[in-house]
């Protein structure tokens, strides 16, 4: 610039500086202005959108997708179109020299004009220069993929606890056992019969700090069996992960820490009221989560029974159905009762499940196994309150209309077939009651609805609950009792005492059936008879083998409580 | 009685004079595009003062980062909040500081008599962008980590030399808690004396010669 335009310039800037304003105030007034407005933007920002929660740093998870901080991602995009050999060019190269430029400008650009129609390539250039950047930004942002662990992070002290258990029933509950017990590790391939110390007693809490815990788990104890669970050693947890499952290790299990109530809370298994049917979705999946997961996932022997969904429970594994819909001689409802069967032993293998959740379980699978809260309030919402109401005054015409069809797949509802008449069925339980020796109480009608095991598959039937809990279900075309299922009532009468021997209850057993089909000393040559026994209960069976039904062989069985009490009765041999 | 204290405290600080210059001068009729670089000086200050109350808690290892951050957001009064105005004060930083460097540029205003006033406004830029980069790394979760880890690379890619320069900047040829201690040293001392120094000197310039005047046909 020559002496000439320095002089121009001077001249004029000295005239509008004359013409012009205070610095104080009225420049300062609208930085004020503005830093104000800024200030507000901030606290609003950090208020209302706040800062992203992410993962802590995980330097073995190579399957994260590095993302820079958004004013970087033009650079980030830039150095995407210089591959291999070039990439020095685009990522030093042409970024050096543009910040060279921009640091020299004043002396590259000697153009001594300001006015911006008098500077076209200097305002061209960086017009073109800030659209690019604009542009790659924007590319960069459409085109990264999300990041695959879109997953919530736990940040208070409650959800890292229940994202700790979650993994501690995943991981370790196969050897270290639900509570963190230990004992006796069955079927985990290369640890059979290794006997684990307890982890949940102050010996463990009190020795090691979270630090020492995080490390094991971390590398795990490969003199001892354990293998490492940590990314860098070859496993799959991450270290936010593995802190998670420390915080819940030490909050449950050590007793200087103080569990909080709502991670306990959290943590519990939703209980249930009287006549609610359990779903999948609330009670049945956290069970399984907790006890069942450790090994029925993906990669442990299991007969390929995986229970991570729903579809699975119901669908999966060698001996599938392992569930039945209406059936509590499933598969599973037999092996959570510790009995040995074809599909395999007792479940879980270590210890068995609480009997609280065995009831769940009971009920859920008894209620049709539906898979969400609504279903199981359908199934549920048709089953009324029992009331201490008289037999006589119920009229199951009335409740049997309310009644709506199920959604479950299995108990199917013929709402077409009229009712019968409650006195008739009444009468039917009345007889049934004498016969079988159980106590005359007043009755309720519970609902209408289709019964899967017997041997067409979908028998029609009314169920009557007796104000112990008995449940009586009544065929609408023989007239007959098919089923009653006393286990509910088993609290009442547990305490009687006495252990008859397995020959006397098989004696009374073949009375009952004796009176209750009259030619049954004939008809039993064609049967199959067995005995068998899932923990505390003894059943005596009668199978018709040879029946040409399609679905279910017709079978009689009686099961007797081991104080020799009878709770379960079954029969679809004189179904017509 | 206050007259006499202001008396005797201009006598001593020359209050009266600062105000002469600094305050009560002329400057050419702006428009509001103008505020900007107060708006960058404003938020500088933001930073620097929820930066100092971050330090109390944050802790720069690789254990306890993570930490001390979940700390600040759960367990401090007001920490989210504290840290909340950090993060975002980063983004409209950079923001802002661009936008005041754009304004610069297009008014012609790093001509002649500013030249030295432009040259320490690209150096408050680039050091902006790095207290960006270096703190993106401190709170030690999985998006700091992976784009530090990326980075770092991009240096590295020039020949010859560009190992080294990202083992410089890493402290070693990973990403670890020597990465995170250097990067901590540069966001709270090396990068923040740079810039407190050289809005010292874009300062002094802007007060000496004054602030450009929107050019017309003329210019």
């Amino acid at each position: 610039m020559n002496e000439e335009f320095k002089k121009r310039y001077k001249e004029k800037y000295y005239s509008l500086k004359q013409k012009g304003v205070k610095f104080f105030p009225d420049i300062i007034y609208k930085d004020l202005v503005v830093s104000f407005g800024l200030f507000i933007l901030l606290i609003l920002l950090a208020t209302f959108i706040g800062v992203e929660n992410e993962p802590k740093a995980d330097p073995a998870d190579t399957s994260y997708i590095p993302r820079p901080e958004w004013y970087f991602l033009f650079l980030f995009q830039f150095l995407k179109y210089f591959p291999g050999n070039l990439e020095w060019v685009g990522a030093a190269l042409i970024p050096g020299i543009a910040v060279l430029v921009l640091f020299l400008l004043p002396f590259i650009d000697r153009n001594p004009y300001r006015y911006f129609s008098k500077r076209k390539i200097a305002i061209g250039t960086m017009t073109i220069i800030v659209v690019g950047m604009v542009v790659l930004t924007i590319i960069a942002a459409v085109t990264t993929p999300p990041q695959p662990t879109s997953a919530g992070v736990a940040t208070t002290l409650t959800e890292k606890i229940a994202a700790g258990q979650d993994l501690y029933s995943v991981n370790c509950v196969e050897c270290h056992g639900p509570d963190g017990e230990g004992g006796e590790i069955k079927g985990v391939a290369g640890l059979e019969g290794v006997v684990v110390k307890p982890i949940h007693d102050n010996d463990v809490m009190y020795a090691f700090t979270d630090n020492t815990l995080a490390n094991i788990i971390s590398m795990g104890m490969p003199n001892r069996g354990m293998t490492p669970f940590g990314r860098p050693y070859g496993g799959q947890l991450s270290p936010s992960e593995i802190e998670n499952i420390v915080t819940f290790m030490r909050y449950t299990w050590d007793d200087r820490a103080e569990l909080p109530p709502e991670a306990a809370q959290a943590a519990a298994i939703p209980t249930l009221a009287p006549n609610e049917v359990p779903s999948y979705d609330v009670q049945i999946a956290p069970i399984v989560k907790r006890y069942c997961v450790s090994c029925h996932r993906p990669g442990k022997e299991n007969n390929h029974y995986t229970m991570e969904s729903y579809d699975e429970v119901m669908k999966s594994g060698d001996h599938a159905p392992n569930i039945v819909p209406g059936d509590l001689n499933s598969n599973l409802i037999r092996m959570i009762h510790r009995e040995e069967i074809p599909a395999g032993g007792p479940m879980p293998p270590t210890k068995p499940l609480p009997a609280d959740l065995i009831q769940i379980f009971e009920r859920w699978v008894q209620g049709g196994a539906p898979q969400t809260a609504e279903q199981a309030k359908q199934a549920s919402g048709s089953n009324p309150v029992p009331t201490a109401t008289p037999s006589a005054e119920i009229s199951p015409t009335s409740a049997a209309t309310e009644t709506q069809p199920h959604n479950t797949p299995t108990s199917t509802v013929q709402a077409t077939s009229p009712a019968t008449p409650a006195a008739e069925d009444l009468i039917v339980i009345d007889q049934f009651r004498k016969l079988l020796g159980l106590p005359e109480l007043p009755v309720n009608f519970i609902e209408k609805t289709g019964m899967v095991n017997s041997p067409s598959g979908d028998l029609t039937v009314v169920v009557y609950q007796d104000s112990e809990g008995r449940l009586y279900s009544v065929d609408q075309i023989s007239h007959q009792v098919v089923e009653v299922d006393g286990r509910n009532a088993l609290a009442a009468v547990t305490e009687q005492s006495g252990a008859p021997t397995m020959e006397a209850l098989k004696e009374k057993a073949s009375q009952i059936a004796h009176a209750l089909i009259p030619d049954f000393e004939n008809l039993s040559k064609n049967l199959v008879y067995e005995e068998s026994s899932k923990g505390d209960y003894i059943y005596f069976t009668w199978r018709d083998q040879n029946a040409s039904t399609t679905l279910n062989k017709p079978f009689l069985q009686i099961g007797f409580y081991k104080n020799g009490v009878i709770f379960a009765f079954y029969n679809t041999l004189t179904l017509k | 009685m206050l007259k006499k204290l202001f008396n005797w405290l201009d006598e001593r600080l020359g209050l009266t004079s600062i105000y002469n210059v600094v305050l009560d001068r002329k400057v050419p009729k702006v428009n509001w595009f103008f505020t900007l670089g107060s708006a960058s000086l404003f938020l500088f200050l933001m930073q620097g003062v929820t930066g100092i109350l971050l330090t109390v808690y944050y802790v720069p290892t690789p254990d306890h980062a993570y930490d001390s951050i979940q700390y600040i957001m759960n367990g401090v009064t007001f920490g989210w909040l504290i840290r909340g105005i950090h993060h975002w004060g980063a983004t409209l930083m950079v923001l802002v500081v661009f936008l005041h460097m754009l304004r610069t540029f297009y008014f012609g205003a790093y001509k002649y008599p500013r030249e030295i006033t432009w040259l320490t406004g690209v150096i408050l830029l680039l050091s902006t962008l790095g207290m960006g980069f270096t703190g993106y790394l401190l709170p030690w979760n999985q998006r700091s980590y992976w784009a530090t880890t990326v980075g770092t690379e991009i240096p590295g890619t020039v020949p010859f030399f560009g190992q080294f320069l990202t083992n410089v900047l890493r402290g070693g040829s990973d990403l670890s808690a020597l990465t995170l201690s250097r990067f901590f040293s540069v966001h709270i001392w090396f990068l923040p004396a740079v810039i407190l120094g050289t809005i010292g000197i874009h300062l002094y310039l802007i007060i000496r010669i004054g602030i450009s005047h929107i050019p017309d046909k003329d210019d």
